[in-house]
């Protein structure tokens, strides 16, 4: 509910408007814009009274990107000047899901072909797609093999594949595929995890797409290796949930349960109640696996090591007449007489057990995330194309519905803010605002002005960045804190502070580790002890251990107020093998964690 | 160096060595063996590099019965008695944990596993795959702390006063509690018996090296125990290595007249023919001659100095998951042993986006084979970098020791190679390829470049006739590329 002061703001806005002071009016209206908490009947209402606001000045393209918003796109269209608004005018198209109009207006007026491409393979037109996919794969700037490129070569090979040219698809996806593995590598080796993850999840469409296994495997498992090592818990399990459903489908059962029973370890290991569901599922699965082998007339011995995996499986969770019918079946198998008696006699043991509920709870279904997938193979050429122009970023924001109000308001209210006149202190007024948006949309604009701003850009950059919890955001903070200007490694400084998130932690560690500068070390520890896994914890006793004054009094006072239990087992065991004054600081950390307030 | 160790270190293992041989007065298991002790630590210290921390009795009685000879060992009544010892609770439960331990006795596992006398590593990995899963629900596991590992010193572990040191222990109802959880999880405990897996013991001792396992070797091997997957490959190894395992060495001989003689031939010519060929009359000496029926002396042929390098890449991406990595790996330890056998020079690697650690298979064919059953990759795939570099090694290898090369790739059918890096790998070795399940058939635009490909169908792979067939064939095929070349 707006407050009163609001609505009074609201009433004045108007009145000034109504009495032709439209000027004056706008700087109100854009005061009450930048308020994000207000109920969208009442915003909604505001917009309007902007948007006429702005039509009595005529900044016709403020009007339209307000209608965008509001999803009046026809109206939008009317005042998208179309000299200097073609880009926003295809936008209302696509939006409108008018998709050939919009493709046109993207090619031809916008010069925006990679949106132009996906705006025709959306409206049906694949013929026209590829020839568009084709004119971005000439762009001088996607030479090499790149990322970039790949994702190009994906498109084409995926759209050649639709319109039946098995040929030109399998070079395309080839070409993909083997820049992918290519840059995917080079990510890992950079410690750009998340960059890698990207390559995988196209491997993961390509599998899904051309029926390749191979591919569904490499993606999959690369994913999900990626995200155990963020600590991104519920999206591992899903990715394995997912896995689990195409492989099955794909009869892959020996891929399926070895990928089940890995499940079960790490939720185990994660302190998640799945781990007995996993081996249940498992054990269901190796015993589907010999079924079929057995219906197939394979060889007996393929069934006899699923069933013998089965036993394992339901042995683990103590579902001993499960255990019982496994070795029953065991001994129908057609196995030598020794081996089927043997079989026989101990499933005899099992044969007064009782049947015991299972009491294996599902990963359920609530904790699906909707967006654990991207269309990356789009979005990220998008980005590619948009280059951080931050109005047309923005301007994509706006109306796109996936995204919540409050941050489509934030770069709304951007996007009606006058365009920065100096590379100075408004271009750094804009690099702030970005930061506020908190998407990651918003981090290539923010790199694009760090690359081309001046030191006081650089800082604000640097200050937005404190809100931007992605992985991403810590190679642009790193070059922050490596900055010429003192200002500007002060502001990294104290972004550095503000990011710590689960799966921040391996880029905290490399700052701490390739750094030289003691405060940048001792935030980047600060950052680690904040994060809360286990890994952080014994990060914080390593450095205990191994490292000098101040940052061993840090790690301790961090180990005192961490939050992890488990950690004081870990520090006993490394008690225990610890000399000199290692151990004293150990023993003293150890003394701190059980008297927590004291530390504090 | 002393101030290296804590203070104390030594009174705190002494007193650890003291509680777990305290722990012996429960054990259920009499041997004559008065290293029986001393192998149990041993197993104990394995099994805590492995993550696994227990009383030393359990170790100690049922390492007992699967390292020793049946008739060395004998389950019978045991137990500290006299005042201070045991209530009749406590009693009732270590009877309890004796009638368990019987019963383990009993199993045909247990008598195949002490007919084998397994080396104190693979008992050691043997009871972690037993002990692992119980001694984690083992509630009263905290009260456990401490554990390290113990001396092997013979002499610490000869005629110890048991009762004294049970009446000296501190907490025996840890102890006891553990008996306990072991008597409550019977079932769980039998199942794992039954479950000991003989086949990954007898192709370990077909691969056995003379080198004793280290720390990393005692991982993979207790991962080859545990690992399903392993478990898969080395049934599928057992059913190929029979076949191969009667492979001689490629004689040395040739019939040129040059040399001396070493063997009898044949064919060959007219002075190398063994004299008593001419005793026959006229009529049968030339149908002998028509009929190739004559003996020839055969002469020694100079070997090469170098032998062939025969270099097996086994595709370790995930790509590989499932039935291709099974069918995959157990091929190459197949082919490995055959080759060697053969005289030549085996060299094994796993790539993903990394040529892995290489290992060469010694003469006769030992190899680590828990490392080929258990590598697990931990990166994705990129294949133009991984034989760009082998690529390289060859060159230098052809360079520097004039090696001739037969290159094994084992992979799967979206292995995309650069078609000039195998261009230039064509240059440098006999090219082998062999795909496994391709789902989409094999579109690799080099495969015309390949010296020989095959590829392994979904049908070969469900029939079991058919899968030992193709599998042997591609063997034997193998060998005859690597002798031709």
């Amino acid at each position: 509910m707006p407050t009163r002061e609001e609505e009074e703001l609201a009433r004045q806005a108007r009145g000034l408007t109504h009495h032709g002071r439209a000027r004056e009016a706008e700087r109100v209206w854009r005061q009450l814009l930048g308020k994000h908490h207000v109920i969208d009947i009442e915003y909604d209402d505001w917009l309007r009274g902007a948007a006429d606001c702005y039509r009595a000045l005529r900044r016709h393209r403020e009007v339209g990107l307000i209608y965008v918003f509001l999803h009046y796109f026809d109206q939008a269209r009317e005042y998208f000047p179309p000299e200097t608004s073609r880009f926003e005018l295809a936008l209302s198209y696509e939006l409108e899901k008018k998709y050939a109009r919009a493709a046109q207006v993207y090619a031809e007026q916008a010069a925006r072909p990679v949106m132009a491409a996906i705006c025709l393979e959306r409206a049906g037109d694949d013929k026209a797609a590829r020839s568009m996919w084709e004119r971005v794969e000439s762009d001088a700037r996607l030479a090499g093999p790149s990322y970039e490129r790949a994702l190009v070569e994906t498109n084409l090979g995926l759209c050649a594949g639709r319109l039946g040219d098995g040929e030109a698809a399998q070079r395309h996806l080839v070409e993909a595929q083997r820049i992918l593995e290519e840059v995917a590598d080079e990510f890992e080796t950079a410690g750009e995890r998340d960059r890698a993850f990207y390559c995988y999840q196209v491997l993961i469409e390509l599998g899904k797409r051309s029926q390749s296994f191979e591919n569904l495997a490499e993606g999959y498992l690369n994913c999900i290796r990626v995200m155990k090592e963020d600590n991104l818990r519920f999206y591992v399990l899903q990715y394995c949930e997912d896995f689990l459903q195409l492989a099955l489908e794909r009869k892959e059962f020996h891929a399926a349960a070895t990928l089940a029973r890995e499940a079960a370890e790490y939720a185990l290991r994660a302190n998640m109640p799945y781990d007995r569901h996993y081996l249940a599922r498992s054990a269901e699965i190796w015993q589907q696996c010999a079924e079929k082998n057995e219906q197939a007339g394979g060889p007996p011995e393929l069934s006899e090591n699923a069933l013998t995996a089965a036993v394992d499986a339901w042995c683990a969770i103590s579902q001993f007449v499960r255990v019982g019918e496994c070795y029953t079946r065991l001994a129908q198998l057609d196995l030598p007489d020794k081996k089927r008696r043997r079989y026989q006699a101990a499933s005899e043991r099992y044969r007064s057990v009782e049947l015991r509920p299972l009491d294996a709870p599902a990963f359920p279904e609530s904790l699906r995330q909707p967006h654990a997938y991207a269309d990356v193979w789009y979005l990220d050429l998008v980005e590619w194309e948009l280059d951080g122009d931050y109005q047309a970023v923005c301007a994509t924001l706006i109306g796109d519905l996936h995204y919540p109000d409050p941050f489509r308001r934030r770069a709304l209210a951007l996007l009606l803010e006058p365009p920065p006149a100096d590379g100075g202190a408004e271009t750094a007024r804009v690099a702030q605002r970005l930061g506020d948006l908190q998407l990651y949309a918003a981090l290539r604009p923010l790199e694009r002005l760090f690359e081309r701003g001046d030191p006081v850009v650089r800082a604000a950059v640097m200050r937005g960045l404190g809100q931007m919890f992605y992985k991403r955001s810590f190679s642009l903070l790193a070059r922050g804190l490596r900055d010429a200007d003192a200002g500007v490694r002060e502001a990294a400084l104290e972004a550095l502070r503000k990011l710590h998130f689960p799966h921040a932690f391996d880029s905290l560690v490399r700052i701490f580790r390739e750094s030289s500068d003691e405060r940048v070390r001792a935030a980047a520890l600060e950052s680690i002890g904040e994060v809360g896994a286990l890994e952080a914890g014994e990060f914080l006793i390593g450095v205990l251990r191994h490292e000098s004054e101040p940052l061993r009094r840090l790690a301790q006072k961090l180990l005192a107020r961490f939050e992890n239990p488990e950690i004081v087992s870990i520090l006993r065991s490394y008690l225990e093998n610890e000399t000199g004054p290692a151990r004293s600081a150990l023993e003293q950390a150890l003394r701190q964690i059980r008297r927590p307030e004291a530390a504090r | 160096m002393a101030e290296r160790r804590p203070p104390g270190a030594a009174n705190v293992r002494r007193g650890f060595l003291q509680r777990q041989l305290a722990t012996l007065a429960i054990a259920q298991v009499r041997t004559p063996n008065p290293m029986a002790p001393v192998r149990a630590a041993s197993w104990h210290n394995t099994l805590v590099r492995l993550g696994v921390r227990l009383p030393l009795f359990a170790v100690y009685d049922l390492g007992a019965l699967l390292a020793l000879p049946r008739q060395e060992t004998q389950v019978a009544p045991a137990g500290p008695t006299g005042p201070g010892t045991l209530g009749d609770a406590d009693r009732l439960l270590v009877q309890s944990y004796r009638d368990l331990i019987a019963e383990v006795a009993a199993t045909e596992s247990v008598e195949r596993a002490a007919a084998l006398r397994l080396r104190d590593d693979l008992v050691a990995v043997v009871l972690a795959k037993l002990l692992r899963d119980v001694a984690a629900r083992w509630p009263e596991r905290l009260q456990w702390a401490g554990a390290s590992e113990l001396p092997l010193d013979p002499t610490l572990y000869t005629a110890p006063d048991l009762l004294a040191l049970w009446r000296g222990l501190g907490a025996p109802q840890a102890v006891l509690s553990f008996a306990r959880h072991l008597a409550q999880s019977r079932l769980q405990l039998l199942t794992a018996v039954d479950q000991i897996d003989f086949e990954t013991l007898r192709l370990l001792g077909l691969f056995q090296t003379q080198s004793a396992p280290g720390a990393l070797e005692i991982a993979d091997l207790y991962s080859a125990f545990v690992s399903l997957e392993a478990n898969d490959i080395v049934n599928f190894s057992l059913e190929l290595l029979p076949s191969v395992l009667e492979t001689k060495r490629a004689t040395g001989v040739q019939v040129f007249s040059v040399d001396g003689y070493a063997s009898i031939e044949r064919h060959g010519n007219i002075d190398s023919l063994i004299l008593t060929e001419l005793s026959y009359d006229d009529d049968l000496f030339e149908r002998k001659l028509v009929d190739d029926e004559l003996y020839y002396y055969g002469h020694e042929k100079q070997r090469e100095d170098e032998r062939r390098l025969c270099y097996i890449l086994i595709d370790a991406s995930a790509s590989m998951r499932g039935v291709r990595q099974v069918f995959a790996r157990g091929l190459a330890l197949t082919l490995s042993k055959k080759l060697s056998l053969q005289g030549d020079e085996v060299w094994l690697r796993f790539f993903d986006s990394r040529l892995h650690d290489l290992v060469k298979v010694q003469r006769g064919g030992g190899l680590q084979v828990p490392y080929l059953l258990c590598f697990k990759s931990e990166r994705g795939r990129n294949y133009a970098r991984v034989f760009r570099q082998l690529a390289l090694e060859l060159a230098r290898l052809r360079r520097d020791r004039r090696r001739t090369v037969v290159l094994y790739i084992l992979t799967h059918g979206q292995c995309h190679i650069p078609v000039e890096t195998v261009q230039q790998l064509r240059g440098l070795a006999f090219l082998y390829g062999v795909f496994v399940l391709p789902s989409q058939g094999v579109t690799v635009s080099y495969a015309p470049l390949l010296h020989h490909a095959e590829i392994v169908d979904e049908e070969a792979l469900s029939n079991r006739v058919e899968r030992r067939r193709r599998a042997l064939g591609i063997v034997e095929g193998a060998g005859q590329s690597a002798a031709a070349r």
